[in-house]
């Protein structure tokens, strides 16, 4: 039975109800906010150019709060037959990247993760899709090193958090070549590069 | 405080309505009983069993009474049941590690976990399947009926997708792999093609 009184009366409750339903949604999410995108590639920095800059701060293995800044170059992007004695496994396409990294000697960027991603959506890493001479598969960390060999620029040991200086300075600009093994038929567009999740940098394909 | 006849009949109401409520929700479900419950995925030997980020195909189920792998051998009083399937990612490179898979016996009783000899599968990219061999360890009294559990994410047979694929152990074929005095050499993950 409806009482026009009582609806009139308590209108401005009814409303409210929608936004506070909303609100309530929205107060739930916080582990999603704060325990799980916190942990995953979720802060992209879209530079709609084969070159772009990644500034982000992120908290170091020393417990120590950092900022970063990198600017990240494609040099070259293509479908290679091998790399550096690496072939595509059955199915696959090997691509060599070559990237320019410019940083000042101070930054820790040792290891980065590096992906392609293609226009359907699937992001391929350095892990699968590439076998040796012998047809076995060449199994790599999903990890890359990102920095010159010689030259790392300071690193942060993983368990004691430790400092480590660079054995020599590293220099402003160096350039690395990478190998990634996809399937054949996969067109990527865009590379995405991240040393501290959640940031990372996207950039496109030349 | 003035008692009127519409307050009584509103307060009857609602001490009502608190009573029909309480007597419901014993009959609800509660939330604990499953809240970690898997979502699974039924299939079975030859299928394709998609879960939301791979796909799996069991392509042979044997038995063995040891089996090689890394130039070392493992043996068992129970049966080896091997699973050959192939793997593969569909939005971002995975591996799965031999530690995470199940195999469910129609009693309830579950048997995994690190295998005696190190097995996983991948890792690899979306679109780029591996072949796969995963040994479980089962006392010869479970295998009829046993059922293949892989979560789609490692470390989490709840609250998310896992396979629920039969691996087709009819009292015939338990019997059989009971019997069995084979031994089998597993392969490492490796590329297969599409």
């Amino acid at each position: 039975m409806t009482n026009p009184t009582w609806w009139r009366r308590n209108r401005l409750w009814l409303l409210m109800l929608a936004p506070l339903l909303l609100l309530a949604v929205a107060t739930s999410s916080f582990r999603l906010v704060t325990l799980y995108l916190p942990w995953e590639w979720s802060r992209p920095t879209v530079a709609h150019a084969p070159t772009g800059t990644l500034r982000h701060q992120f908290l170091g293995s020393d417990d120590v709060r950092r900022e970063r800044e990198v600017t990240v170059t494609i040099v070259s992007a293509r479908s290679v037959p091998s790399s550096d004695g690496i072939l595509p496994a059955p199915g696959a396409a090997l691509w060599q990247i070559e990237l320019e990294f410019v940083a000042s000697p101070d930054q820790i960027l040792q290891f980065c993760t590096i992906e392609l991603a293609d226009a359907a959506g699937p992001r391929y890493g350095n892990q699968g899709g590439k076998v040796d001479a012998d047809g076995e598969p060449t199994f790599a960390n999903a990890l890359q090193f990102c920095v010159p060999e010689d030259a790392p620029g300071p690193t942060l040991e993983s368990f004691t958090g430790q400092l480590v200086p660079s054995p020599e300075e590293r220099p402003a600009t160096w350039r690395l070549t990478y190998a990634l093994g996809l399937p054949s038929d996969a067109e990527p567009t865009e590379l995405r590069i991240g040393w501290d999740r959640p940031e990372y940098l996207v950039l496109q394909l030349p | 405080m003035r008692f009127t006849r519409t307050g009584l009949v509103t307060v009857l109401l609602v001490v009502a309505a608190l009573f029909v409520g309480s007597w419901l929700t014993q009959y609800l479900p509660n939330p604990d009983d499953f809240r970690d419950d898997p979502f699974p995925v039924a299939g079975a030997v030859g299928e394709p069993v998609r879960l939301r980020n791979s796909e799996f195909t069991l392509t042979k189920v044997q038995a063995a009474k040891r089996y090689e792998a890394f130039r070392q051998v493992a043996a068992t009083d129970g049966v080896f049941v091997i699973v050959d399937f192939t793997f593969v990612p569909l939005t971002e490179p995975g591996i799965l590690a031999g530690s995470q898979n199940e195999v469910r016996a129609t009693d309830g009783r579950v048997f995994g976990g690190s295998p005696p000899l190190p097995s996983n599968c991948g890792p690899t990219n979306p679109g780029l399947p591996v072949t796969c061999q995963i040994p479980f360890e089962v006392p010869s009294d479970a295998l009829v009926g046993l059922v293949l559990a892989i979560p789609a994410e490692n470390g989490s047979h709840s609250r998310d997708n896992v396979t629920e694929i039969d691996l087709g152990i009819t009292p015939e074929v338990a019997e059989q792999f009971a019997a069995t005095d084979a031994q089998v050499s597993i392969h490492s993950s490796r590329p297969v093609e599409r």
